[in-house]
């Protein structure tokens, strides 16, 4: 992988600024690609993810870093971050994928269009894409933060045995009442 | 009389409920986890009538039904690897009835003077649980879907989640 050389004099701020202006005109397949560089994916994950072949990938992603001067892929992906971070608010292409920054809020926010309705956030349908947790899902919870952290596994075994003895004691003392009813009457 | 028909015909229903599950996750284009469940749960109770009819009735070994047991063993594996991925709660208590169902089984092979009714509670009704827990799990999912759109079906990896946080961290191009 080379580096070019746009990150010679120029101001970061000034070089993301024309990263943002070719953001705004990627087609689908590149920006569905972008998002997960913007998870810091590897192209092999993204394939899996997409269903596609890493050529297919890294073509894609080679169109973008093209048309961007070439950027590394970890400053593409941090650009890709801020932009979706910066467009959240103002989006005014109906077309652009919910943004969201990984560790934020949900990307399944409306869209603002360009008279002013909203526009409901945008589904990918597509189960691949949702079984591997896109940006535009990830700030949604499902399970309690305790259950998704880092030590989810012991948790959740945790849960599962607390449960499972809760039913135990419940059938118990469900039994014990019918009993007495039954001994009573 | 209900608790009979619940005890007896236990796979019965239980296929019968599964299979709509099952049918209920190809309209709605479940997510991976709907569908390996209730897949589980078909399997378990298609699993135990298929079991009986080759071994011509239940397999009973120290007053336990063997059969049943192995299958149940088999499920459990499947439910804990769900429960311990997947984005989603009622795993939990599919897999913790599923602990159950297998204590009484443990208990009837184990003491000799535990009650058939006790065995018979212990190792059906948690199956009715799950049954319920999936249920209520199918729509709970599909009420996400229509309100949120699509989102994960497995909680992030340890290492995707560590990607995430360093943001200055380059993967391997």
């Amino acid at each position: 992988m080379k580096d070019s050389g746009i990150e010679g004099d120029e101001k970061p701020g000034s070089r993301e600024h024309g990263h943002f202006e070719v953001f705004c005109s990627l087609t689908d397949k590149q920006r569905q690609v972008l998002h997960h560089v913007a998870e810091n994916r590897t192209t092999k994950e993204i394939a899996h993810a997409l269903g596609i072949s890493e050529s297919a990938v890294n073509q894609r992603i080679e169109g973008v870093r093209g048309r961007t001067g070439s950027p590394p892929r970890s400053e593409l992906a941090r650009s890709y971050r801020l932009y979706l971070q910066q467009e959240t608010p103002t989006s005014s292409v109906a077309s652009r994928p919910a943004p969201s920054p990984p560790e934020e809020t949900s990307s399944a926010a409306p869209l603002v269009q360009e008279d002013g309705a909203v526009a409901p956030p945008r589904v990918n349908s597509s189960p691949e894409f949702g079984r591997n947790g896109t940006v535009q899902s990830l700030g949604h919870r499902v399970v309690p933060k305790a259950l998704d952290g880092p030590n989810a596994g012991l948790t959740r075994v945790a849960a599962i045995t607390a449960i499972a003895v809760g039913m135990l004691l419940v059938a118990m003392v469900g039994l014990g009442v019918v009993r007495a009813l039954t001994q009573l009457f | 009389m209900v608790m009979d028909v619940l005890l007896e015909q236990r796979d019965t229903i239980h296929v019968v409920i599964s299979a709509m599950f099952l049918l209920c996750c190809l309209p709605a284009k479940a997510a991976a986890p709907e569908w390996m469940l209730s897949a589980i749960l078909f399997c378990v109770a298609g699993g135990n009538e298929l079991f009986e009819a080759g071994a011509g009735g239940p397999v009973i070994w120290r007053e336990a039904n063997v059969g049943h047991l192995a299958v149940d063993l088999l499920a459990l594996l499947g439910m804990l690897v769900v429960a311990l991925h997947a984005n989603r709660m009622y795993p939990l208590w599919i897999a913790a009835a599923q602990i159950v169902t297998l204590a009484g089984h443990s208990f009837r092979l184990g003491l000799h003077d535990i009650s058939a009714f006790a065995y018979a509670v212990m190792a059906v009704f948690p199956s009715y649980v799950q049954l319920m827990a999936m249920a209520l799990g199918l729509a709970r999912h599909a009420v996400r879907r229509c309100s949120i759109g699509a989102y994960p079906s497995w909680r992030p990896t340890s290492r995707h989640r560590d990607a995430s946080l360093d943001l200055t961290h380059a993967p391997k191009w």
